[in-house]
């Protein structure tokens, strides 16, 4: 079912060297700008080093969930994608490869399979060099470096999720699409929409009661904020008040009070745990995040075996 | 005789809201281990045509089968190969080009680097083996597009207009190429050019399609035969102005290149009156010979009354005799 050859040129395409070095430093100029303000602003300058490495992993854990395996492995995901159907079609490569005996479910499969093969390898590679960047700014110490370390995996798996969903949107487009652009545009409206703009609408629209029901349901934000928590949870991560405040700003899981943001955390005011808000299970967010992914996918895959190429 | 290609009332409509039938129940056989000319004028529907049977795209109605196999099954698919009337390619070099379309056969990789090597060396393409094959002229890109489709050692060769980028030269190569291709290997061929003097040459067999159906089908042997000339072309110095007079030989009419075209029954008769006609006059008779029937002259003949060819020849003669009035 998978056709080797194929596998491997869209592997190697995914890994020529400029996009690697693209990628990079797409990915690392945030991460080094955000570390930079925050270092002068002496933003983690607390009493004790482990209540900085707390603060230090909790915003890190931000700048994953949002940036590094969110926005940035996304939007590679969707760039990605959307040039396995549609940068064929518009290059017309794609003609010669259907008339090959081949079925174009193989082709398709085979396509698919590389951009995951090669987005757990980027997303992988990605973690370690945010990491390696926060650790260099922050100058910490081997031990404190461990603790980002061994939580790599956590993030790694949140990132998968957050591939396969971004990646499955712009395949399935690409599939119909003769236009690689127009494969990407859905997938980074959704990606603004997920990450940015629920940030502005989410409370305002919980206030008024109106978020329950399509808001909700749209706000993958939250899915994948639900999830994101709970596979750190699951690895051992306890996040403290403020952590969970600023996350619950990103991600909408947590309760965060209007008042939250003018404690003035430096004097050890000890805060209660904020309240998880649960609009949904955290397994119900694993399905959706699962199920519609795996059905965007089927859905390209059907379209493009009925397609005609001409 | 085993039947290497066949499509049963092959219809493709393209169009949801504008609809146009490109293939309009077309039906056609082609015999296994025959040269087959595929002709017919600028959007007669060749091109769908072979996209149907390569899996390209599928009919809107009918089926295309290739050695019984339901066209675009990868069991068909395994049997074809095809070189499109316009090649693309990835943004490789030619030998990888060649070894990568091996590959998506199931050639293993040394095999495949070695049938990419003598192809390209029976091509005389070595020399651009490691160029990226994007840059290559079109008529580069068209022999590629040749090469890629025998890089699976198919049965039956589907060739879509394949010397239409090339010189002179290149074209008689590709055409002799071809040739040996259907008499060494004894490979199935089917062949659209538009080139009707070249293809002549290489062909055994013809279809003649027009506005998506089939109007001939016929091996070359008896489509001469049926079209064999009873006709003389006779060129005088004003050939509108002899028009009337050679009419009362036999049914004449101008042809597409303003000379008379005269249908004879007895040509030892038909001979001796252009003699007489001419024998005050002979500086005004240019010549009168038989009218060969070439394939092109056959595709005229057949398609002159029905395709559009047809009004802009009658223009151009029309407007030749108002000229030659004067
Ligand atoms: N994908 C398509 N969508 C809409 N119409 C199409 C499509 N492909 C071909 N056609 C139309 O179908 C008709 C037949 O085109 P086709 O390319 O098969 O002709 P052809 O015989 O190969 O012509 P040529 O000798 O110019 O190559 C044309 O009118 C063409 O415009
Ligand atoms: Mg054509």
């Amino acid at each position: 079912m998978i056709n080797k050859a194929i596998f491997e040129k869209t592997f190697k395409d995914f890994f020529r060297l400029k996009t690697i070095l693209v990628y990079s430093v797409f990915l690392a100029v945030p991460l080094v700008i955000f570390s930079q303000i925050a270092l002068e602003a002496n933003f983690f300058n607390v009493t004790s080093l482990d209540l900085m490495v707390e603060y230090l992993f909790g915003f890190f854990s931000v700048l994953s969930y949002v940036w590094v395996s969110g926005v940035a492995i996304s939007l590679l995901s969707a760039y990605f994608c959307s040039s396995m159907i549609a940068e064929e079609v518009s290059d017309r490569t794609i003609l010669l490869l259907v008339t090959k005996p081949v079925s174009r479910a193989s082709i398709f499969m085979s396509k698919f399979l590389a951009f995951l093969v090669s987005i757990l390898i980027y997303s992988a590679l990605s973690l370690f060099l945010s990491v390696y960047i926060w650790a260099s700014v922050f100058e910490l110490d081997l031990a404190s470096l461990m603790v980002f370390v061994s939580k790599i995996p956590y993030f790694f798996i949140y990132s998968v999720f957050v591939a396969l969903f971004f990646g499955s949107i712009s395949a399935a487009i690409s599939a119909l699409s003769s236009s690689k652009l127009k494969s990407i545009i859905p997938s980074v409206l959704l990606v603004i929409v997920a990450f940015f703009v629920f940030i502005q609408i989410r409370d305002v629209s919980r206030d008024m009661g109106a978020y329950e029901g399509v808001l909700s349901f749209t706000d993958v934000g939250y899915d994948f904020g639900n999830l994101y928590i709970s596979i750190l949870e699951a690895g051992g991560v306890r996040f403290i008040p403020l952590m969970q405040g600023v996350l619950g700003t990103f991600t909408g899981v947590y309760d965060v009070p209007d008042e939250f943001v003018d404690v003035d955390y430096d004097h050890g005011i000890i805060k209660p745990s904020l309240e998880r808000l649960k609009y949904r299970s955290p397994v119900v967010s694993l399905i959706k995040l699962i199920v519609l992914p795996g059905i965007l996918t089927l859905l390209g895959l059907l379209v493009f075996v009925k397609r005609d190429i001409s | 005789m085993e039947i290497a290609i066949e499509t049963t009332e092959l219809t493709k409509t393209f169009g949801l809201v504008k609809r146009l039938t490109a293939v309009n129940n077309l039906s056609m056989k082609i015999e296994k281990g025959t040269v087959h000319g595929f002709i017919g004028p600028n959007g007669a529907g060749k091109t769908t045509t072979i996209k149907m049977i390569t899996g390209a795209i599928s009919p809107t109605n009918g089926s295309a089968q290739v050695f019984g196999e339901e066209a675009g099954k990868n069991e068909a698919k395994a049997r074809i190969g095809y070189s499109p009337e316009h090649p693309n390619f990835y943004s490789q070099s030619a030998f990888d080009f060649l070894v990568y379309n091996a590959r998506i056969c199931g050639v293993e990789p040394s095999e495949a680097k070695e049938r990419a090597n003598n192809l390209l060396d029976w091509m005389g393409l070595t020399d651009f083996k490691n160029r990226n094959a994007r840059g290559f002229s079109a008529g580069m890109k068209q022999k590629l597009g040749l090469l890629q489709s025998l890089i699976h050692d198919p049965d039956v060769l589907i060739l879509d207009e394949p010397t239409a980028n090339l010189d002179p030269i290149g074209r008689f190569d590709v055409l002799t190429k071809i040739k040996d291709l259907a008499k060494k290997e004894g490979k199935t061929i089917l062949v659209s050019s538009h080139i009707l003097d070249e293809l002549e040459k290489v062909v055994d067999h013809v279809t003649i399609i027009n506005k998506g159906h089939t109007v001939l089908q016929s091996d070359i042997h008896s489509l001469k035969n049926k079209f064999a000339s009873n006709k003389y072309i006779v060129e005088t110095a004003n050939n509108p102005a002899y028009l009337k007079r050679i009419s009362k030989l036999g049914p004449a009419k101008l042809n597409p290149d303003g000379n008379i075209e005269v249908e004879v029954k007895n040509p030892e008769r038909f001979k001796s009156a252009i003699f007489t006609m001419f024998k005050n006059d002979t500086k005004n008779l240019g010549g009168f010979y038989p009218l060969k029937m070439s394939l092109e002259n056959i595709f005229m003949n057949v398609l002159g009354d029905k395709s559009d060819l047809k009004n802009n020849e009658q223009k151009t003669v029309s407007t030749l005799g108002e000229k030659n009035d004067k």
